[in-house]
């Protein structure tokens, strides 16, 4: 009965600052931000109280307070007047509009990037063996009496936290006053990107090397502190107070004090940009000292944020100069240059966003490294933008090596030599893509509904699964490009003993992690379609490595009952098939015969951790990798 | 001002088979009386006949002192440090004369900044006892699938005396202690003091810690995590560990806990007694039975295991860290079970520190620590209790000798970390193998400390009980 076209945005106020600052005068104008996410599609499912949508559920019980607050209806006309809720720290639908806003926006930014859409991890069900889709993340705004947030593997879920502020140590907070984590954008935006990143790669929250679990933090405050500078109102208010100039201590001292009042997770990420020495250069021999996650993970942080500095003073120069009247003028700007400068730190952040969340496809399965992060940077850049006139990857490159991050077995530093390798024998996914007559072909045909495009790369798996065991397992270029073992013949290196055999019990068990298709756009035109395939494989690890010998070398299934293995070996690799002429553009392999790498996670693990936790008991499969990190603990 | 002509032995004595703390040196020099000096005396809760033990070492305790303790010293309030006065306690009124007690300056009745802290522990301690007593909770800590986090807060309030729903004991017992001491004989050390036991001649004590600056003490893990510069001050995480505990034990919350105003307060008994028609959709898929995976009514469990890991930890990070000087400079290290930031606090003070009296050199810690021959490790050799490098490795005496009061067998079945085996082959390596341990095997560490003796000239000498109740080292200067 309505026919009127509905709108392209829905827009939803939020706090762009911590609410503290809004009784500051400095930032009490910019406080608020409003946040535009796109309306629901007709084929969607409709936005309802709660708010509940497609991809989340915001269901606000506070097992806290014993309360359960009435769900926020956005679709109420008062509310869709006014661009939602104005607002506030006394109204709990505030609060859920708020998570929603940012989540969604972080959801959405993924999906712009990735040119596909964005899937939760699916759940085990130990009753039938398999993976169950998880439509929607929950997200509990008041689920926890305590200043953390975190996201829960176990129960797909995103928690916040509120408590008091303490009355004789509160920090910058009102004393006695309540603080609520789900009101901090970026507390939001991190989180969020901890169960997005999941859903790609499940299995980097597994501890595998100090490098694994840094990865999944310093990703998400990436994530978090790029999208902090797509605000207009917050990103404004900088450039204005700075005289147009992105030094990093200046901008980082304002937003790390947000940061640390609310979570106190950015006083290492301060650390890590201010530590230089007195050339303004910061010590590239960090990275190899330190091994605590955070610490690891500031790290890569602050590569990525020089990258951002670089990038926006490359783009801002030609403005600068023009406005370049004398170095006294420098700290009024014209309100015009301001507002094209921020345009300009706003485009910086988004495409160094993108760079990094491109990336995400070109990473291994599994124990990704941080090397490998800048190699698949700059391939997904590359693939995408063959020509680079800003110089962004350049600007990449040289702000990772500032910081010592280095990939390993690459010859240098030259954008072409940090490509990944092609395959090594030319192959093409011809059956694959154009099965014969018979065989259910691989259906990539663009799905717009977000679970029938599950259920597609579901089947698609499957339809993998079996073309890789019909065509890998004769031909050997395959079985090496995939870094697993196909069979149990007895060659040099055979180590099939401790692999897990299949159902059939004769090969060993190779599981196909994910399939996707992406379709991404360039700036110049450029239509990239490619198809991503995972490969993995299990393989017992154990931390004697007599142990390890001895099992490695027994009958995969054979009369001796294996031994009870320590953790577990990953191996691997992705695929990027070019869809255009199905040939395999690149491999990012870790293979699962890998004995250095294998000898590196057994000393990690061998080596233990200082958390106090583990004073008392070992780690355990329930604990949640993500709270104990955030707790300190 | 040592006295260089003063020469005898020094006995220390473990005692073994208990998962606590509980030390005698016996100082012996020709012509003159023998001293007794007690550290700690007290058994883990979980110990199976723990307290029939502890009537043995008691009762050893009575006959080699005769009654007479010239110093008591009592590192801190944990249970395996304090149980033994309290099972005992009887004996200790009745026949144990104490001559001088030393406490730490966090045990002042009188400083403010030590009332300040057993405040702030006392709450936790309350927070934690509510949940102990709760038996709900203890049904949780048991059983074939126990929740690990509860579990962990049991197996830590073991430390408090707090098993079986008990209430917390270590106050009650200290007090005790100090009214049979009496006040004039209690002193209460800072760090950089150095303390001269009245009765007993040619040895003094350096005091290392515990730390009086806040942010040492708050420091209980040596790596620097991000998240220790807020002061998530421990009020409010033991209050929100009550309120929880007090839903299940059906108390209301309060109203000045509650996040929101009147308005918009919605109470869950309320909601959930809803009819149908009434209930709103999150409400139908929170409660909604496929979906009870996702119910977040257990996420505080993780929360309160936090607060009694940070609880046990602060209470040992306020140990009175003493280093017993002997006449001929050698020195014995009792660090109680110091966490890394007491270490830390080490070099914030010389000893004595400043302003320093006329006519006596101050020392650093490095000086001190060079100089050990002794080390008692501290938390049963856990992981955080010995600084590595700043630590054991300045501990470069070759006589050094290592004392772990510990049963394996007790923390394996609690699944804990002690000895922590990179620490233990650490000692072994700087002891050279010379390592002491409750329960070993005594005819293997006899041997060990054969082959390889302290010192060519005047070794130390390992004796043991009869039954094995303890193991002595004697330390000649």
């Amino acid at each position: 009965m309505n026919n009127y076209p509905p709108p392209p945005m829905r827009k939803l106020r939020v706090y762009a600052f911590d609410p503290q600052a809004s009784t500051q005068l400095e930032t009490a104008r910019v406080s608020h931000a409003t946040i535009q996410i796109p309306w629901e599609e007709r084929w969607e499912a409709k936005m309802q109280p709660g708010p509940v949508n497609e991809y989340f559920e915001v269901i606000d019980i506070d097992p806290g307070s014993a309360q359960f607050y009435d769900p926020v209806d956005l679709d109420d006309r008062h509310l869709l007047a006014q661009d939602g809720l104005t607002p506030s720290e006394g109204d709990p639908r505030f609060h859920q509009q708020m998570v929603f806003a940012v989540a969604m926006k972080t959801v959405k930014l993924f999906e712009r990037a990735l040119g596909r859409k964005v899937y939760w991890c699916p759940q085990w069900d130990e009753q039938s063996n398999t993976y169950k889709e998880v439509r929607k993340l929950r997200i509990y705004p008041h689920g926890l009496r305590e200043a953390n947030a975190y996201y829960s593997k176990d129960k797909k879920a995103l928690l916040f936290g509120y408590f008091k502020a303490s009355m004789s140590d509160p920090g910058a907070n009102l004393p006695g006053s309540w603080v609520f984590t789900a009101l901090s954008h970026d507390i939001i935006a991190h989180e969020t990107t901890h169960a997005i990143l999941d859903g790609l790669h499940r299995r980097y929250s597994e501890s595998t090397s100090s490098d694994s679990l840094a990865f999944h933090e310093a990703f998400a405050d990436i994530v978090a502190l790029m999208m902090h500078f797509t605000l207009p109102e917050a990103v404004s208010m900088y450039v204005a107070g700075n005289g147009g100039s992105l030094n990093q201590r200046s901008w980082l001292s304002g937003l790390a004090r947000q940061f640390g009042e609310a979570t106190g997770r950015y006083a290492a990420l301060r650390e890590a940009i201010d530590d230089k020495d007195s050339q303004q250069l910061p010590d590239p021999t960090l990275l190899s000292k330190v091994g605590e996650p955070h610490q690891r993970g500031a790290i890569l942080v602050a590569a990525v944020f020089d990258a951002f500095v670089s990038i926006y003073e490359q783009r801002s120069a030609d403005l600068l100069r023009l406005a370049d009247n004398g170095e006294g003028a420098r700290n009024r700007l014209p309100p015009e240059l301001v507002q094209r400068l921020t345009r300009e730190a706003i485009k910086s952040a988004d495409h160094v966003l993108r760079m990094c969340i491109r990336a995400l496809d070109y990473l291994p399965p599994v124990d990704v490294r941080f090397g490998e992060f800048l190699r698949a940077i700059i391939t997904a850049d590359t693939d995408l933008i063959p020509d680079d006139p800003m110089q962004y990857r350049l600007a990449m490159i040289q702000a990772f090596r500032r910081r010592g991050i280095l990939p390993a077995n690459c010859l240098s530093l030259a954008p072409d030599s940090l490509l990944w390798e092609a395959a090594a024998v030319d192959l093409v996914a011809k059956d694959l893509l154009k099965a014969p007559k018979g065989t259910p072909t691989l259906d990539i045909t663009p799905q717009y509904q977000r679970h029938k495009g599950f259920r597609q790369s579901e089947r698609n798996r499957r339809i993998v699964w079996h073309w890789i065991m019909k065509v890998c397992g004769s031909n050997s270029g395959w079985a090496d490009a995939l870094g697993v073992i196909f069979n149990t013949d007895r060659t040099p290196g055979y180590i099939a003993g401790s692999l897990f055999p299949r159902f059939n019990g004769i090969e060993p068990a190779v599981e196909v992690h994910s399939v996707r298709t992406c379709r991404r756009a360039g700036p110049d035109g450029q239509d990239l379609r490619q198809l991503v395939i995972e490969v993995t494989q299990k393989r017992q690890g154990f931390l004697d490595k007599h142990k390890q010998a001895i099992q490695d070398q027994q009958d995969m299934v054979g009369p001796t009952p294996p031994l009870t293995s320590d953790f577990l070996f990953r191996g691997g690799a992705t695929l990027i098939i070019d869809l255009r002429d199905r040939k395999v553009r690149y491999v990012i392999r870790k293979r699962i015969d890998d004995e250095e790498r294998l000898a590196f996670q057994r000393d990690f693990l061998g080596g233990g951790t200082d958390s106090l936790a583990l004073t008392y008991r070992d780690a355990h499969a329930n604990d949640n990798p993500f709270a104990m990190m955030h707790r300190g603990v | 001002m040592t006295t260089s002509t003063l020469h005898g032995t020094v006995s220390v004595r473990m005692y073994r088979g208990i998962l606590g703390d509980c030390f005698l040196l016996r100082q012996e020099v020709e012509n003159k009386e023998v001293k007794h000096i007690l550290i700690d005396c007290g058994v883990l809760q979980g110990v199976t006949g723990a307290k029939v033990l502890m009537k043995n070492i008691v009762a050893d305790l009575l006959a080699t002192t005769g009654g007479k303790l010239d110093l008591l010293v009592v590192t801190h309030e944990h249970h395996d440090h304090l149980s033994g006065f309290l099972y005992e306690q009887d004996t200790f009124k009745n026949k144990f004369d104490i001559r001088e007690f030393w406490l730490a300056w966090t045990e002042s009745p009188t400083d403010p900044r030590a009332i300040e802290l057993r405040q702030r522990f006392d709450k936790t301690r309350n927070a934690l006892s509510a949940l102990v007593s709760n038996p709900k909770m203890a049904g949780l800590a048991i059983g074939e699938k126990p929740d690990i986090h509860i579990k962990t807060v049991f197996g830590l309030s073991e430390f408090m005396g707090m098993k079986d729903g008990a209430r917390p004991t270590g106050a009650s017992t200290l007090d005790m202690l100090k009214e049979k001491a009496t006040p004039a004989r209690t002193r209460y050390l800072e760090p950089g003091d150095v303390a001269r036991p009245q009765g007993i001649e040619g040895l003094k004590a350096y005091v290392l810690g515990p730390p009086k600056r806040e942010d040492r003490l708050r420091k209980d893990t040596p790596s620097p995590g991000a998240d220790k510069e807020v002061y998530l001050t421990r009020q409010e995480d033991a209050h929100a560990v009550e309120i929880q505990v007090g839903h299940l034990n059906g108390k209301a919350v309060d109203k000045v806990d509650l996040p929101f105003a009147l308005p918009h307060q919605r109470a869950l008994e309320t909601i959930e007694k809803r009819p149908p028609k009434e209930r709103t959709l999150t409400l139908e898929l929170y409660f909604d039975p496929a979906a009870q995976w996702r119910q977040i009514d257990d996420e505080w469990y993780s929360s309160a295991e936090t607060l009694a890991l940070k609880m046990d930890s602060d209470t040992n990070n306020t140990s009175l860290v003493l280093a017993f000087e002997l006449a001929d400079e050698q020195i014995l290290l009792f660090p109680g079970d110091a966490q890394v930031g007491n270490w830390l606090s080490w070099t914030d003070q010389t000893y004595p520190r400043s302003p320093v009296p006329a006519g006596e050199r101050a020392l650093t810690v490095d000086e001190i620590l060079a100089r050990v021959t002794l080390y008692k490790v501290g938390h049963h050799c856990s992981h955080n209790a010995t600084l590595r490098q700043l630590g054991l490795q300045k501990m470069t005496d070759p006589r050094l000798v290592a004392m772990i009061p510990l049963v394996t067998k007790v923390a394996e079945g609690n699944d804990w970390n002690m000895p922590y085996p990179d620490l233990y082959s650490a000692l072994n390596t700087s002891t050279k193998n010379r390592v002491l341990i409750g329960d070993s095997d005594i005819a293997t560490e006899t041997a060990t400390f054969m082959r390889i003796p302290t010192a060519a000239k005047n070794p130390a000498v390992l004796a043991y009980h009869p039954t094995g109740l303890w193991v002595e080292v004697k330390i000649t200067f």
